[in-house]
């Protein structure tokens, strides 16, 4: 494997290391929400390192953008939660939400 | 190597010291801005990968619209320092995280060189470089899926905006 090859790899790994520990280690929902969205730009830029490693770059990226939009949409209902959260609670923590019912 | 993959190990070294930091910082709002300088650079890397069409997407929705939401959401739910400190203080030990990183990359490059690990590179496929057509014609389930995730989250977001309506 080249240097080039390695660096992306470890890149990814590493960013989906940081993004476990930020959910992890954090009661903060956009902290949490932070860590998610971290992880998975590791995982879109492991699916274009596949395309390109395979010179199939058409269909990473295909794959690329839906996994971006899916990342959109994941966000936008998450930080809409987020602020119900806080409106019903006055705090942004998830062990609130135990107490949701209906 | 070539200039293009000197820039684009540079980026991904930024990208990693900005998710650091996003992970570290204790203010949402900086986290956020970390973020998406971090979603900038993975654009470059996308671009610098071949993938245009990604790194459009990544650097005007992940980095643009998500740090909108993101800020607005800080904004829309400021806590005070001091009650951040109450509520999360004792829990966060995240200065641990530049050490585990730095570990991990070590581990993983020292297992890489050592066990002379090769990508399994496959036999050369018919490829079809037309993001277009494989986009819209190649993967139809894609799509629905996509329109289907759409949908749901337009309607997440009326549902929750309604019952703010209703509140008031």
């Amino acid at each position: 494997m080249s240097v080039f090859e390695i660096s992306i790899l470890v890149s990814a790994v590493l960013m989906i290391l940081a993004g476990c520990f930020c959910i992890a280690r954090s009661h903060h929902l956009l902290r949490i929400l932070i860590g998610i969205e971290i992880a998975m730009k590791a995982v879109t830029l492991l699916i274009i390192f596949a395309g390109y490693v395979n010179g199939n770059d058409a269909q990473a990226e295909a794959y690329a953008v839906t996994a971006i939009c899916l990342e959109v949409v994941m966000m936008v209902t998450a930080a809409g939660i987020a602020i119900n959260l806080y409106r019903t609670y006055g705090s942004m923590d998830i062990r609130n939400l135990k107490k949701l019912k209906g | 190597m070539t200039s293009q993959m000197i820039i684009c190990i540079v980026c991904l070294a930024v990208i990693l010291v900005c998710v650091a930091a996003a992970v570290m910082m204790r203010s949402t709002f900086k986290s956020a801005i970390a973020l998406a300088v971090a979603s900038a650079l993975l654009g470059v890397v996308m671009y610098l990968l071949g993938s245009k069409w990604a790194a459009l997407f990544e650097i005007s929705v992940c980095s643009g619209f998500v740090t909108v939401i993101f800020i607005s959401a800080v904004t829309m739910t400021s806590e005070s320092r001091e009650e951040q400190d109450e509520i999360y203080g004792q829990e966060e030990h995240t200065k641990l995280l530049p050490v585990l990183m730095i570990v991990a990359g070590i581990a993983i490059i020292a297992v890489v060189l050592l066990s002379k690990f090769r990508l399994p590179y496959p036999a050369p496929a018919p490829v079809r470089n037309d993001f277009a057509r494989e986009f819209w014609t190649g993967h139809k389930d894609l799509l629905l899926a996509l329109l289907t995730a759409l949908l749901a989250g337009t309607f997440a977001v009326v549902v929750l905006f309604k019952e703010e309506e209703n509140k008031k």
